[in-house]
């Protein structure tokens, strides 16, 4: 306990050390305000709701600061249908003490997070006092309207119960008050109020059976039971089938509204994905394309640089167990030292030159070969010749078709064709090279020994034949004559092709046929 | 005999929620230590004055 007057904690003596004033008055009225909450807490345990309240007032009298005094003179209101004394009681009781423990907190959160509490408790308030208000102007019937609705809102509220029982009473329904008399009874059982109007009635209130107040409430008059209030709260518990009814509507429109609204979304949803899907699986393809086009071209690119790679590989290290290049290029580079030209030539055919890397290399291979295939060319058709013309045909044809290789002469062509001719072999491409002769030699005593010798005909038909066989237009004998040439050794093809390794192979092939 | 018009005047009108802080506090109770506390004020002021 503190000193009243200066605040500082005082002993069990109740006088102040600090400032000598003696609280003992204090102390004693603290003490009867416990004393009346105790009875005050009896009688609200007893269902004397009017009688705890006097003693609570009472209490508070003593004790304004009493906490709990407050809260269960609170609950008191509200077990008589005054939520907001209630409420103001408890709003109080916290602001004494805000602390967890105070149990008001609780009652005021309970209150607070449902509004429609809040809502009821003033609509019952607001249509109390206008019943009060018509019922002293003496407009009963509108008072009985109101506080039909104020029951109906709150069927616990005591003093609705009173003065509608009042109202009845000046009416003359004596049964209807002793209804609504009872019912307050009900709630508050030794309401002295009540119980003077039984009195007043000529009923005794002891003999008064309990009753729930919500049960009392049966509309009297047909006017009455057709006037229901509009915005007040409704215990949820109390209309189930309502409840299942709106479950039901609720349900309805769910599945209508998912029909309506939500299926046709999902479904252009699901629309709008295929179509992303399709374009992207479009893209991913086109770009896979490319891809394949690209790395087939890579391939393509490998592939030739591979084999130009394998090409210039074959210089310096051969293959299938030939000479590389370069071991050609030296072997022929001796022989041509030695004046071995045919020697040297043998292996400049096996060269080719674009595949040799350096400059140098390529010059060394061009000097040598024009003078070792011009030589070896000499050599070997004079062999070659010389054998013919002892009718030896098969070793004149090995030495003319080496001299061949070296140099496209059109007389070495002929004696090739010749030796074909009496080895009986290679008729065809004797006969190719008799025409090749006549069409393009341009030598008048060559063409005739063609004609005559080699193809056993005159010299015009053989022409046409040759032109035939070309399958160009006929020539005459005036351009045969025209393009002839004094000397017969000195006739070459027209064309000088580059001698390579793949024409002679083609051309020995074709011998050996 | 019974007076209907006496009885209703001892209804008093209900209250709502509806009310604000300052409202909510200011008829409460007058307890035995705010007594105390005029008293002693009280006192107090007449010594001062003496």
């Amino acid at each position: 306990m503190k000193c009243i007057k200066c605040g500082r904690p005082v002993g069990a003596s109740r006088y102040c050390n600090a400032c000598g004033f003696d609280n003992k008055h204090i102390a004693k009225a603290l003490n009867t305000a416990d004393y009346y909450y105790n009875i005050g807490l009896e009688k609200a345990q007893m269902h004397d709701l009017s009688g705890a309240e006097i003693y609570l007032k009472k209490a508070l009298n003593y004790n304004k600061s009493h906490k709990n005094a407050r809260n269960l003179l609170g609950l008191v209101y509200n077990e008589m249908g005054e939520g907001g004394k209630a409420y103001i009681q408890w709003k109080i009781s916290a602001k004494l003490s805000s602390v967890e423990e105070n149990v008001a907190n609780l009652y005021i959160r309970q209150m607070e997070e449902h509004p429609a509490v809040f809502e009821e408790i003033n609509e019952t308030a607001k249509k109390y006092n206008t019943a009060l208000s018509y019922a002293k102007q003496g407009s009963d019937d509108l008072a009985m309207i109101q506080v039909k609705k104020v029951l109906s809102i709150t069927p616990n509220f005591v003093n609705a119960h009173l003065l509608f029982a009042l109202l009845h009473m000046r009416a003359g329904d004596n049964v209807s008050a002793q209804t609504d008399l009872n019912n307050a009874l009900a709630i508050d059982r030794y309401n002295t109020t009540a119980r003077k109007y039984l009195n007043e009635m000529g009923e005794n209130p002891d003999t008064v059976p309990e009753k729930r107040p919500a049960d009392a409430l049966k509309p009297d008059n047909e006017n009455l039971r057709n006037v229901r209030p509009v915005d007040h709260y409704e215990d949820p518990n109390k209309e189930t089938w309502k409840q299942f009814v709106y479950m039901l509507i609720g349900l309805a429109i769910g599945v209508v509204a998912m029909f309506v609204l939500v299926i046709p979304s999902v479904k252009a949803s699901v629309s709008v994905d295929y179509n992303n899907l399709k374009k992207e699986y479009s893209q991913t393809t086109n770009k896979k394309d490319a891809e394949i086009s690209t790395l087939k071209d890579d391939k393509k690119s490998l592939q030739k640089k591979n084999k130009k790679l394998t090409k210039r590989l074959k210089v310096y290290e051969g293959s299938k167990g030939e000479d590389s290049m370069y071991d050609s290029i030296l072997k022929a580079s001796q022989a041509y030292s030695s004046g071995n030209y045919v020697e040297c030539a043998k292996h400049l055919l096996k060269v080719d030159k674009d595949s040799l890397p350096s400059t140098t290399a390529k010059n060394l291979y061009t000097s040598m070969k024009d003078k070792a295939f011009q030589n070896a060319a000499a050599q070997l058709y004079n062999s070659g010749k010389a054998s013919f013309d002892a009718y030896k045909y098969q070793d004149a044809l090995d030495d003319l078709e080496q001299s061949y290789k070296y140099d496209k002469s059109y007389n070495t062509e002929y004696h090739i064709a010749m030796c074909y001719k009496y080895l009986n072999k290679n008729t065809d491409k004797a006969q190719e090279y008799f025409y090749d002769i006549i069409n393009n030699s341009g030598d008048s005593e060559l063409i005739r020994k063609a004609a005559n010798l080699g193809l056993d005909m005159v010299i015009n038909s053989a022409k046409e034949a040759a032109a035939k066989a070309k399958g160009g237009s006929t020539t005459t004998d005036s351009k045969s004559d025209t393009a002839s040439s004094s000397d017969s050794s000195t006739s070459k093809k027209s064309s000088t092709k580059s001698t390579t390794e793949e024409d002679f192979g083609a051309d020995t092939s074709n011998s050996n046929n | 005999m019974f007076d209907y018009d006496l009885e209703l005047k001892k209804f008093k009108p209900a209250v709502g929620v509806e009310i604000g802080e300052d409202e909510l506090f200011s008829d409460d109770i007058k307890d035995i230590t705010d007594l105390v506390e005029e008293l002693v004020a009280e006192r107090e002021g007449k010594k001062a004055s003496k």
